[in-house]
C-alpha cells in the first residue's frame, strides 16, 4: 500500500507516493477500493477503459480517478488492477461488480475535488495528495 | 486578539460580541469576514483550515457584505461548510465550490398524527419498514423508478411538483417546500449525459454518509404558539429525511469545476484556492451552471418528495392510511445552493446571488417568497443534530435579513474527522449505547455507524443558541431521536 489517509475534518485526504506510473495508477486504485468497499472479494473479471491521455499528467491523473468514482456510482464497478501496459494508450481497469451479498460498503466518495489537489513529479517518482467529497 | 486565541496569526480575528468575530481584511480580501460562534467554538477553530476558507471566499470579485461563516462551520473544499456569502448580480460571480457537489442537499420533516404512545410499540417495524423501502448505502437505487431520458428531464424541470404530479404525495405538500419545490429556471439540457446516467436509478434514495431518515418525538417547546402552528405540539411524532440530488447533482458540479477552472482564467479571476473556481454572472459559463444547478436542486427536491411518499406508506402499513393521510410536510429546505434574490444592503435593495453551503435560507415573517401558509409565521429553519442527542426547528428573522442574508445554521458542524470518530468508536458497541439512550439504529454500513457517532458532532444545542441569541433564527421545538435509517 503506497498511500495514507490525512487528517481533514469531513471528508477524505490521501496521500499517494510511488516510485512510477503504474504503481501510482494502481495505488489511486487500491485506495478508491479500500475506501468504497470494508470487506469481501474483489475479482477482476470485468474490463473497463478509462479516459485516455491529454497531455497533462496531473489532469490526466485527476480524470482517472474522477472515472473511478463515476464506474462504480453508474455501474457498481469496484477496481481491483490497473493495466498501464502501453503508456500513450488509455489505461485499462480491472475489477468486479459491488454486490450487497459479498461487499460490504464503506463509504460513498461523491467527488474528488480540485481542493488542495497536488500533484508532484520527481526523480523520486511521484507525490499526489486529494480530497474526497464524501 | 490576534488569531483567535493561540491560532496563528494569519489572520486577525476580534470580538464584536458574544456571538460575532470579525476576521479583518487583509491582503486580496475585498472584505471582512463575519462567523458567528462563541469563545469557545472559537477555541476549537483555532488551528482548523475552515478560518482561512472564511477569508478565501472574501477574495472572490463581486462580494456583498462580509464573507460569513456559521457556528457549525468546519472545514470544507473551497467554502467552507457552514459558509454564506453573497455576489452582485452586477459584477459579481457564481462558484459551483460554493454550493458544493450534493445540490440542494436539504432537509425534510414530517409531523405526524402518531404521538409517542401510539409509536413505542410499532417502532422496530416501521423502521424496519423504512429501511426496506427507502433504499440507502452504496449502490442504492430503486428498482421501481427508472427514468426514462424523458422523465429525468421532466425531474429536472419540476421537481417536487413532478413527483406530486406522478402521484407521490398531495399538492398541499409543495406549499412546504422551499421554493415550491421547484425552481424555475432549471436548465436540463444543461445537465450533461454523465449527470444524467448518474440519475437514472437513484430517484427516491436516501445516499450515504451524514443522510439519514430519522423517528423523532418533539421533546420541547420554546414558542408553543409558532409549535402549533407548524403542527409540532408536545409529544408528536415527526420523521426527518437529509438528502440531496445523489450522483446526479455531484456530477453537475464535477462537470463544472472544470469550466469554471477554465473561465476563471479566461476572465482574469485570482484564485486562493482552485475549488473557489467561478465565473462572472451573466457569463455564458455561469449561465450553463445556472440552468444545471437549478435542475440539479428540482432532482433533490423530487428525491425528498419521493422519499416522503415511501415513508407515509410505510406509516400507512403499520398505523393505517389515516395516519399516513394525515401526515403534513413542516417544511422542506435547502442548505447547499445559490439563489438570485433581492437584499438590502447599504440602505438599497441589491439583486444578489447568494451562495449557502452548509447553510439553510432563513426567511423572516412576511417574506414575499413565503407560501401563503408561512406568510405571518417565517420560514421554519430545520437544524439536524447528531443521532444521539437531538434537532431543532427554528423560524427565520428579521435579523438574518439584516445580517446574512436572511441565511441561518444548518447542523450541529462536523469536529471529529471520520477517522478520528472510528477510533474513538474503537472497541465500543454503538449502536448498543444508542438503544441503550432510546435510540434504534438501522445502517447499511457498519463503518457509516461509527463515522457517526455523536461526539463526532458540535452539540448542535450550542450552535442553534449562538444563532439564536445572535437574533438570526427563533428556537421553537426540540426533537429528540428515537430511530435513524443511515446509508
Amino acid at each position: 500500500m503506497t498511500y495514507q489517509l490525512l487528517e481533514h475534518t469531513a471528508d477524505v485526504r490521501a496521500l499517494i507516493r510511488a516510485r512510477d506510473r503504474r504503481e501510482l495508477y494502481q495505488s489511486a486504485v487500491d485506495l478508491v477500493r479500500d475506501l468504497e468497499i470494508a470487506s469481501g472479494q474483489v475479482h477482476s473479471s470485468l474490463r473497463r477503459v478509462m479516459p485516455g491521455p491529454g497531455g497533462d499528467e496531473a489532469e490526466d491523473f485527476f480524470r482517472f480517478v474522477r472515472e473511478l468514482l463515476f464506474l462504480f456510482d453508474v455501474e457498481g464497478f469496484i477496481p481491483m488492477r490497473v493495466d498501464l501496459a502501453r503508456s500513450r494508450q488509455a489505461p485499462v481497469v480491472l475489477g468486479d461488480t459491488f454486490d450487497p451479498q459479498r461487499h460490504e460498503g464503506n463509504l460513498y466518495l461523491k467527488a474528488v475535488t480540485r481542493h488542495h489537489y497536488r500533484f508532484e513529479h520527481g526523480r523520486g517518482g511521484f507525490e499526489v495528495e486529494l480530497v474526497f467529497d464524501v | 486578539m490576534t488569531g483567535g486565541s493561540g491560532r496563528k496569526a494569519r489572520h486577525q480575528i476580534v470580538p464584536i460580541d458574544a456571538w460575532r468575530w470579525k476576521i479583518e481584511r487583509s491582503g486580496g480580501m475585498r472584505t471582512h469576514g463575519l462567523v458567528f460562534a462563541t469563545a469557545e467554538m472559537m477555541e476549537e477553530l483555532a488551528d482548523d483550515p475552515s478560518i482561512d476558507q472564511v477569508a478565501n471566499v472574501a477574495h472572490l470579485p463581486g462580494i456583498v457584505g462580509p464573507s460569513i461563516a456559521m457556528p457549525d462551520i468546519h472545514w470544507g473544499y473551497g467554502f467552507p461548510i457552514g459558509g454564506v456569502a453573497a455576489f452582485d448580480s452586477d459584477g459579481g460571480v457564481i462558484s459551483p465550490g460554493g454550493v458544493g457537489y450534493d445540490i440542494n442537499c436539504g432537509v425534510r420533516l414530517l409531523a405526524t398524527p402518531l404521538c409517542l404512545d401510539e409509536l413505542s410499540p410499532r417502532l422496530d417495524s416501521l423502521l424496519d419498514r423504512l429501511y426496506d423501502t427507502v433504499p440507502s448505502g452504496l449502490g442504492a437505487s430503486r428498482a421501481d423508478i427508472v427514468l426514462s431520458n424523458a422523465e429525468l428531464t421532466a425531474v429536472m424541470r419540476g421537481g417536487a411538483e413532478w413527483a406530486v404530479a406522478q402521484g407521490y404525495g398531495m399538492e398541499r405538500d409543495l406549499e412546504a417546500v422551499e421554493a415550491g419545490g421547484r425552481l424555475a429556471e432549471a436548465d436540463p439540457s444543461s445537465v450533461s449525459s454523465r449527470a444524467r446516467k448518474r440519475g437514472r436509478k437513484q430517484l427516491g434514495t436516501l445516499g450515504s454518509g451524514n443522510h439519514f431518515l430519522e423517528v423523532q418525538h418533539v421533546a420541547r417547546c420554546f414558542d408553543e404558539a409558532a409549535a402549533d402552528a407548524l403542527g409540532l405540539q408536545q409529544g408528536t411524532v415527526t420523521i426527518m429525511i437529509h438528502s440531496g440530488s445523489r450522483g446526479l447533482g455531484h456530477q453537475v458540479c464535477d462537470d463544472n469545476i472544470d469550466v469554471m477552472l477554465r473561465a476563471a482564467g479566461k476572465y482574469g479571476i485570482e484564485l486562493p484556492d482552485k475549488q473557489l473556481c467561478c465565473a462572472p454572472l451573466g457569463s455564458p459559463e455561469a449561465d450553463s451552471y445556472w440552468g444545471a444547478m437549478n435542475a440539479a436542486a428540482n432532482y433533490a427536491f423530487a428525491n425528498r418528495q419521493v422519499m416522503a411518499h415511501y415513508v407515509r406508506r410505510a406509516l400507512a402499513t403499520e398505523f393505517g392510511k389515516g395516519a399516513a393521510d394525515e401526515t403534513q410536510v413542516v417544511y422542506d429546505v435547502a442548505h447547499n445552493i445559490a439563489k438570485m434574490e433581492l437584499h438590502t444592503v447599504d440602505g438599497r435593495s441589491r439583486k444578489v446571488c447568494v451562495h449557502r453551503k452548509g447553510a439553510t435560507r432563513a426567511f423572516p415573517p412576511g417574506h414575499p417568497e413565503l407560501s401563503a401558509r408561512y406568510r405571518e409565521l417565517g420560514q421554519p429553519v430545520l437544524i439536524p443534530g447528531d443521532m444521539g442527542r437531538y434537532s431543532y426547528v427554528l423560524l427565520g428573522t428579521e435579523g438574518a435579513m439584516k445580517e446574512t442574508f436572511g441565511s441561518c445554521c444548518h447542523g450541529a458542524g462536523r469536529r471529529l474527522s471520520r477517522r478520528a470518530a472510528k477510533k474513538a468508536a474503537r472497541k465500543r458497541d454503538i449502536r448498543a449505547e444508542l438503544a441503550r439512550a432510546g435510540v434504534q439504529v438501522r445502517a447499511a454500513s457498519r463503518g457509516t455507524v461509527l463515522e457517526e457517532i455523536p461526539e463526532a458532532y458540535k452539540d448542535v444545542r450550542q450552535v442553534v443558541g449562538v444563532v439564536d441569541g445572535a437574533g438570526i433564527g427563533r428556537k421553537v421545538a426540540e426533537l429528540h431521536p428515537l430511530g435513524v435509517v443511515k446509508g
